[in-house]
């Protein structure tokens, strides 16, 4: 689904990718991320969220479709396109061989606009030291060297594939806390690809659901909330509601993610006495419910 | 520029210090045995008599420790002088991409880098241009010592050691490395490439073989009948033999053995032959060895071209993981 409104840091138009064993990560994808916006990418494993995400920074070809980053194909222009990216992957991609203060070096080498300051800044704000190689620091502390670096490009897009997946509580919440910061600051766009619920909630001001390579949600965190009930009984859904998913919570009872009918509006779940509002924790569940019930469909089917 | 040569030194630290010191310590081993063989050089009239007569001629020293050394401490060089260029140039070349690759730094870079060309020749350059140095040194050396070993005759005017000296010591190196770059490039894994290179080194130097003397003109000269290069000077060098007959027409072997009246005794063939027809080998005379240095060169160079392209549009379309 396309959002109208507002010029696009990043768009994908009809976006298919099929890799050469067969597998389809993305199908028929389309969708934009406002510039100005922290969204949040979500979707169960092999959603194709990453191979969303590197298609936009020009690793992966579209089979079908294209994406643009502020207006530019990364396929057809890829250092245009790459002007306008700082890209933070999953696992910190940091030489073995070289501190911190030579990666420095390196992306002001490679990237001649790139603010070194800033990204010594923020390392200070961390404590990170600077003459440490990657192997002397914590995987909280490369993901945040990673962080620095993508800040200090200074690009109006930043892409962060799941660059807190394996860190613990305190390194997510210094990393975030650096990225909410940063990126209100200079009125970046971030994507962020995250099965954290709690890290959506504190930075992102929009979600985007993926599931099986299709776009499930796309709203802002606002509009989520407001457009999904959760209940407690397994019954139909009802007149002007339409189930998303069904999802045990943490006592182990059954719930239902629920959400207007299209062509409803919100008005129709507040009337409803059995329904009471979701958290984005549940909404997410329901959602990822959905995707793998997807999932098994494609699979059987 | 700086940054990078000072960046790709601490990523490939291991690589070009053990590179250097191999070329270094071989460098100075051939300039050694070079200055041990000039020590006790016999003249070219004492060697020649040595040679003739298996004796020293009158007013002679002996020959004989020199042509040990000779024997003992050249031969020792020889192989290293055939191989070391080729491991240096694979040892450089194979991890240069792919290290990248498997430690996916390649993320890190191409997500940097407006241009992953830019990116992959400030790699490639620097290491070429050190790698060429290096082995520079090596192949002066060579050519000293191919002038200590030919005792006082012109190392510029003998094929004797050909590829172990001078300018194809320095382009085989270079060009091998571009061939290891764009097998790390498409490869994308240090260990496969590394091995993948070593085989089509091989066959690089293989094939270099089989088109010498690449094009420089050869003759046709006088052989013993089993068409042994023996008798030819060892400054030339033979590359195959055949039958004259009377009119000067070279024929091969099988051509020349059909024309024999007597197909049914290889006895009366041979007889047959060695009257009618005088056995050639098609030799190259030393005196080509510049002509031939430059068309090999020649050839490398446009092979490093290719190669080092060929990287570039891989490296341009790639995953970098």
């Amino acid at each position: 689904m396309i959002e109208g409104g507002g010029p696009a840091a990043l768009e994908a138009i009809g976006l298919s990718k099929k890799y050469r064993r067969g597998a389809r990560a993305l199908s028929n994808v389309s969708l934009r991320v406002a510039t100005g916006s922290i969204t949040a990418l979500v979707g169960p494993n092999a959603a194709g969220k990453s191979t969303l995400i590197k298609t936009w920074v020009g690793f992966e070809r579209p089979t079908a479709g294209s994406v643009r980053v502020a207006g530019i194909d990364p396929w057809h222009d890829g250092g245009g396109a790459l002007a306008h990216l700082g890209y933070v992957p999953q696992q910190p991609a940091l030489y073995r061989e070289l501190s911190v203060t030579d990666h420095l070096d390196l992306a002001k080498h490679l990237r001649p606009d790139f603010d070194r300051a800033t990204a010594l800044d923020h390392l200070d704000e961390l404590g990170i030291p600077h003459g440490s190689r990657p192997n002397a620091l914590s995987g909280g502390q490369q993901a945040q060297v990673m962080l620095a670096i993508a800040l200090g490009t200074q690009a109006d897009v930043l892409l962060l594939d799941e660059p807190l997946a394996s860190l613990d509580p305190l390194a997510r919440s210094e990393f975030l806390g650096l990225l909410r910061s940063a990126v209100r600051e200079r009125g970046t766009t971030a994507l962020l690809s995250s099965h954290i619920v709690t890290d959506i909630e504190q930075v992102c001001d929009r979600l985007i659901v993926l599931a099986v390579g299709h776009v499930l949600l796309d709203a802002s965190l606002a509009d989520a909330l407001a457009m999904h009930r959760v209940r407690l009984v397994e019954e139909a859904a009802g007149n002007g509601l339409m189930e998303v998913g069904r999802f045990p919570n943490d006592r182990g009872d059954r719930l239902t993610l629920v959400r207007a009918a299209d062509g409803t509006g919100p008005e129709a779940l507040i009337t409803r006495p059995d329904l009471r509002a979701a958290t984005l924790d549940e909404i997410v569940k329901g959602y990822l419910v959905a995707g793998r019930r997807l999932g098994r469909e494609a699979g059987a089917g | 520029m700086k940054t990078v040569i000072r960046l790709v030194w601490k990523q490939h630290r291991f690589e070009l210090v053990a590179t250097t010191v191999a070329i270094v310590l071989l460098t100075g081993a051939a300039l050694l045995t070079a200055a041990r063989l000039n020590e006790i050089r016999p003249t070219n009239a004492c060697l020649t008599a040595w040679l003739q007569s298996a004796q020293n001629g009158p007013g002679c020293v002996d020959v004989r420790p020199w042509l040990d050394r000779l024997e003992h401490e050249n031969g020792r060089l020889t192989g290293f002088f055939m191989f070391l260029p080729l491991i240096s140039g694979v040892l450089l070349g194979s991890v240069l991409v792919s290290r990248e690759i498997e430690h996916r730094t390649t993320q890190l870079a191409w997500s940097l880098s407006g241009s992953r060309s830019r990116w992959l020749l400030e790699r490639v350059l620097p290491l070429a241009v050190f790698l060429a140095v290096l082995l520079l040194g090596l192949a002066i050396s060579g050519e000293l010592l191919q002038q200590a070993r030919a005792a006082g005759a012109d190392p510029r005017a003998s094929l004797e050691d050909y590829g172990l000296r001078g300018l194809p010591v320095v382009m085989r190196g270079v060009a091998v490395f571009a061939l290891a770059v764009l097998v790390g490039a498409v490869v994308g894994r240090q260990l496969p490439a590394l091995i993948v290179s070593v085989v089509l080194a091989g066959l690089v130097t293989f094939a270099l073989l089989g088109v010498f003397p690449f094009g420089a003109p050869s003759i046709w000269v006088a052989a013993d009948t089993s068409g042994s290069p023996q008798i030819i000077s060892s400054r030339d060098r033979w590359i195959g033999y055949g039958y004259q007959a009377p009119d000067g027409t070279v024929y091969s072997f099988a051509e020349a053995a059909a024309q024999a009246p007597d197909q049914t005794s290889e006895d009366a063939r041979d007889q047959w032959l060695s009257e009618h027809f005088t056995a050639v080998a098609n030799v190259v005379t030393g005196d080509h060895i510049t002509e031939i240095e430059l068309r090999e060169s020649a050839v490398l160079a446009v092979f490093t071209i290719l190669a080092i392209g060929a990287s570039l549009i891989v490296v341009a379309r790639r995953r970098p993981y």
